[in-house]
C-alpha cells in the first residue's frame, strides 16, 4: 500500500515540477517589458495605424547582427529596450527608455554592444548586462560609456565627452604620463603600459589600482595619489577608452603615426622665468612635490631645493631621474634641455625662505617632511625614497656616528640620496645647533666616549681589475644575501632590513668615500645596522671587497675618464 | 498468525476500486509530465531566433516614400510599393531560380530566363512556375514602416495610412 501512495507522490510532485518548468519557459522578464511598451505605446499613439499594428504585435526576440566591427555582434538588447527609437518615451524609466539623439549611428549598423558592452546575446539582465563574474565586458554606465567614443574617433574628441577629456587632462596633470606608456600619447617606462588597458581591466579593477596600488602587486612603486574621487572617476574613464589601435585605422597608419610621434623631439622653449613656471606646472610637478602651499604630499619639497642643489643638479636630475640617483621614484618626462634649464631657472627663484631661530622649527620645517616629526624615519615622503631617510630614534648608529659627520651630512648633503646639502640656508653653528637638538629629542642619551679603533691595515696592493673579480668571488659568497647579486641592495634579505643595505652601484655616493671608509665598514661594520662586522675576511680579501665596489660604483680608482652623464649607465 | 495478517491485509471489496483509482492518477500524471516534457524538448529544439540576415526590417517613415514609388531594397530582395496612401511590399526573388527581378511600366521582369510578372506579381509568361510573393506591411510604434518576410499575404493586401 505505502510503496503505491509513495509513487502516487512522486508522479504528482513530478508533475507539479514540470508544470513550474513550463509556466517558468513561457515567462520571461523580456516577455513583460515588450508587452508593457506594446501596452504603452499603444496608449500613446494618435496614429490608428500604429495604435492596430502594435495591437496586433507579437512578443519576440529582436536581434541586430553587426558585422564589420572586427568580431560578429548579436545584439539582442532591444527584445528588453524595445522603446530606444521610440520618441514618445524620451523620460520613462529603464528599460522602456528611448536612446538619446546619435544622428549618423544607426541601431541596424552598429549595433548596442559596440559601445555599451556586455553581452548582446544575453536574455536577462543578470546575463546581458555582463553581471556575471567571469563576462570580461560589463555594461558601461554613464560617464564611463564616454570612453567608447575612442574606439572610433580620434582626439580631438567628439562633444559631450567631458569626463572623457578631463580625464586625458588629468592623466597629464598627476603625471600619470611620466611612468606609464599609452602610444601616441605618452612614453613613461617606470609603469604598466596602458595602451590597451581598456581592453584588459574592468572599471572596478581599474579603480582599485589606483586607490592602492599595492593591493594587487606588492612591490609596486606606484604612489597612492591624493586625488579627490571626481578625478579617479574622469582618469579611470580615460583608461576605460585606451584600447590601442581604433577600429578605423589599420595597423600600419598606426605603426607609423606612433613612430613619429615617438621620433617628435621635445619642443625647445626659451629660458625664461615664465617659461619655467607654466613648463613646472604642465609636467605635473605638483602632483608629487610640494612648493609653496600646493603639495602633492609624495616627493621633496621644492620651496628651497632650488637654492640647495646647483642648476646644474637639476638640469642633470630631469635628465634622467633614475640613472641620476639610483633608486629615484622620480620618472624620466623627456624634457627638451631648454625645458630642463627653464624649470632649473624656477626653482632657483623661489621666494627667500626665512628660517626661523629656533632648532625645533627649523627641523619641522626643513626635515620633517622626510625624516618625520617624531624624528622615527616615517615622514610623509619616506616611504617613497630610496635609500630611506635616517632613523634618528636608532640611538646605537647615531652614538657610534661621528658627530663631525652628522654635521657635515646636514651641510653638504648625502650625494646619491635625497639629502640635500643645506649649506646655503644654515650656517656651520645653525647646523650644529640643529643636529643638537635632534640629539637630546629624538636620539635620546647624550653621546658616550668612543674608543678609538685600531690603525686601518694599509692596502697591500693597489687596485686592478683582477682585484676586484676576486673582490666579485667573496662578495657572492659573503655579501650578496643582503647587498643583492648585482649589488644593488636588493638582495633576498634586505625587505627585512631597516636601514635598507646600501646600494652599491650609486655613483654620487662612493665618489665621496674614501677607500679608508669602506674599509673600516667593512671591516667593524655599521653599528646600529645589518652591517656586521666582517672580522673573518683576511686584510686582502677586504681590500678585494673595496676594490669591487669601486669597481661597481665606478668611483675612485675604478672610476671612468669620461664625466659624462649619457655613458654612466651603460646598460 | 501468518494468518490474521493475510486476512488484516487483504483488501477489501471497494479497496479494488481505490487502487484502480489512485494507479489512473499516477500514471495520469506521470504521462501528462512526460508529454510536457517532450513538448518542451521539442520546443527547446526550435530555434527562437537564426542568425540569417533578419526577416523583419524597417524601411523609414512612410513620408519618405513617394505617391506612385516603387523602391526596391537589393538586399532583402523585396520592393515596398506606395499608391496613394496605400503601401505594399512584393518580392523581387524570382519563383524559377532566384534571381532578383526588375520593376518595368507593366509589372517585373526576371533578367535570367524572360519570366514576367503583372504588377500583382502574377507570373505571366516565361518559366516562372508562380506568382511573386506579398509580404507583410506594418507600422512599428515610432511610425517606422516595418516589413515581415516571414508573414505572407494574399496579392492585392495594401496597407492604408492616412496622412
Amino acid at each position: 500500500m505505502q510503496i503505491r501512495v509513495a509513487i502516487i507522490i512522486c508522479s504528482l510532485l513530478l508533475l507539479g515540477v514540470v508544470a513550474a518548468i513550463a509556466l517558468r519557459s513561457t515567462k520571461e522578464d523580456w516577455h513583460s517589458y515588450q508587452q508593457r511598451y506594446y501596452d504603452l505605446a499603444a496608449r500613446r499613439t494618435k496614429n490608428p495605424a500604429v495604435k492596430k499594428a502594435v495591437q496586433s504585435a507579437s512578443l519576440e526576440i529582436k536581434q541586430d547582427i553587426v558585422k564589420g566591427f572586427g568580431k560578429l555582434r548579436v545584439d539582442r538588447c532591444r527584445t528588453c529596450h524595445a522603446a530606444i527609437d521610440d520618441p514618445n518615451f524620451k523620460s520613462d524609466p529603464q528599460p522602456l527608455r528611448a536612446h538619446p539623439d546619435m544622428p549618423p549611428h544607426p541601431f541596424s549598423t552598429f549595433g548596442c554592444t559596440i559601445c555599451h558592452e556586455g553581452n548582446g546575446r544575453g536574455l536577462s539582465a543578470h546575463d546581458a548586462h555582463g553581471r556575471s563574474h567571469f563576462w570580461p565586458e560589463p555594461l558601461l554606465m554613464e560617464p564611463y560609456i564616454q570612453s567608447s567614443c575612442v574606439r572610433c574617433h580620434e582626439p580631438p574628441y567628439p562633444k559631450g565627452t567631458d569626463h572623457l577629456q578631463r580625464g586625458s587632462r588629468l592623466f597629464v596633470k598627476y603625471a600619470c604620463v611620466g611612468c606609464h606608456t599609452i602610444q601616441n600619447f605618452s612614453r613613461g617606462k617606470l609603469g604598466a603600459e596602458l595602451t590597451d588597458v581598456g581592453n584588459r581591466l574592468k572599471l572596478q579593477a581599474m579603480h582599485a589600482k589606483i586607490i592602492n596600488p599595492k593591493a594587487a602587486v606588492a612591490l609596486s612603486i606606484m604612489p597612492t595619489f591624493n586625488m579627490p574621487k571626481q578625478d579617479r572617476v574622469d582618469i579611470v574613464v580615460f583608461l576605460k577608452s585606451r584600447r590601442g589601435r581604433t577600429i578605423v585605422e589599420d595597423p600600419i597608419t598606426y605603426h607609423r603615426k606612433n613612430k613619429r610621434w615617438l621620433a617628435t623631439p621635445p619642443p625647445r622653449v626659451p629660458v625664461t622665468l615664465a617659461v619655467g613656471k607654466t613648463a613646472f606646472e604642465r609636467r605635473g610637478c605638483l602632483s608629487c612635490h610640494k612648493l609653496g602651499r600646493s603639495d602633492g604630499r609624495l616627493a621633496p619639497e621644492l620651496t628651497w631645493l632650488g637654492r640647495l642643489r646647483s642648476a646644474r643638479y637639476v638640469v642633470d636630475h630631469l635628465r634622467d631621474p633614475r640613472r641620476h640617483t639610483p633608486g629615484s621614484s622620480m620618472p624620466n618626462f623627456f624634457m627638451s634641455p631648454s625645458e630642463r634649464s627653464a624649470i632649473a631657472l624656477f626653482l632657483r627663484n623661489q621666494r627667500e625662505v626665512t628660517l626661523p631661530q629656533l632648532p625645533s622649527r627649523q627641523y619641522s620645517l626643513l626635515c620633517a617632511r622626510c625624516h618625520g616629526p617624531k624624528g622615527d624615519g616615517k615622514g610623509i615622503i619616506a616611504h617613497n625614497l630610496v635609500p630611506r631617510p635616517r632613523v634618528f630614534t636608532n640611538a646605537r648608529f647615531f652614538n657610534w656616528l661621528p658627530e663631525k659627520r652628522a654635521h657635515d651630512a646636514i651641510l653638504h648633503g648625502v650625494p646619491g640620496t635625497a639629502m640635500p646639502p643645506f649649506e646655503a640656508l644654515l650656517s656651520r653653528a645653525q647646523a650644529e645647533a640643529l643636529f643638537a637638538f635632534v640629539r637630546k629629542h629624538f636620539i635620546g642619551k647624550a653621546r658616550p666616549t668612543r674608543k678609538s679603533r685600531r690603525l686601518l691595515e694599509p692596502p697591500p696592493f693597489a687596485y686592478s681589475a683582477a682585484a676586484a673579480s676576486r673582490g666579485r668571488s667573496i662578495f657572492l659568497k659573503r655579501c650578496y644575501g643582503c647587498h643583492g647579486r648585482l649589488g644593488d641592495g636588493r638582495g633576498p634579505n634586505a625587505p627585512e632590513m631597516l636601514p635598507r643595505p646600501r646600494n652599491l652601484r650609486n655613483h654620487h655616493f662612493f665618489s665621496r668615500l674614501a677607500d679608508e671608509r669602506l674599509y673600516e665598514s667593512i671591516k667593524y661594520g655599521i653599528v646600529g645596522t645589518g652591517m656586521p662586522a666582517w672580522d673573518v675576511l683576511t686584510v686582502k680579501q677586504r681590500w678585494s671587497l673595496v676594490y669591487f665596489v669601486r669597481s661597481l660604483s665606478r668611483t675612485g680608482p675604478a672610476a671612468e675618464p669620461s664625466k659624462d652623464a649619457t655613458q654612466k649607465g651603460g646598460q | 498468525m501468518s494468518d490474521t495478517k493475510l486476512s488484516k491485509d487483504r483488501p477489501p471489496k471497494e479497496g479494488n476500486s481505490r487502487r484502480r483509482v489512485l494507479g489512473m492518477i499516477a500514471t495520469g500524471a506521470l504521462a501528462l509530465s512526460g508529454s510536457a516534457l517532450g513538448l518542451l524538448t521539442a520546443v527547446f529544439f526550435k530555434p527562437r531566433v537564426t542568425y540569417g540576415p533578419p526577416q523583419k526590417f524597417r524601411v523609414g517613415k512612410p513620408a519618405t516614400f513617394t505617391s506612385g514609388s516603387e523602391i526596391a531594397y537589393q538586399k532583402q530582395a523585396v520592393l515596398v510599393r506606395r499608391e496613394g496612401n496605400q503601401f505594399a511590399v512584393i518580392s523581387t526573388k524570382c519563383t524559377h531560380l532566384g534571381c532578383t527581378v526588375n520593376a518595368t511600366d507593366i509589372g517585373f521582369e526576371c533578367p535570367c530566363h524572360g519570366s514576367t510578372y503583372d504588377r500583382r506579381g502574377s507570373n505571366v509568361s516565361g518559366p516562372a512556375p508562380s506568382p511573386l510573393a506579398w509580404f507583410l506591411i506594418s507600422l512599428a510604434p515610432n511610425g517606422d514602416l516595418v516589413v515581415d518576410k516571414d508573414k505572407k499575404v494574399p496579392a492585392g493586401t495594401y496597407l492604408e495610412i492616412k496622412a
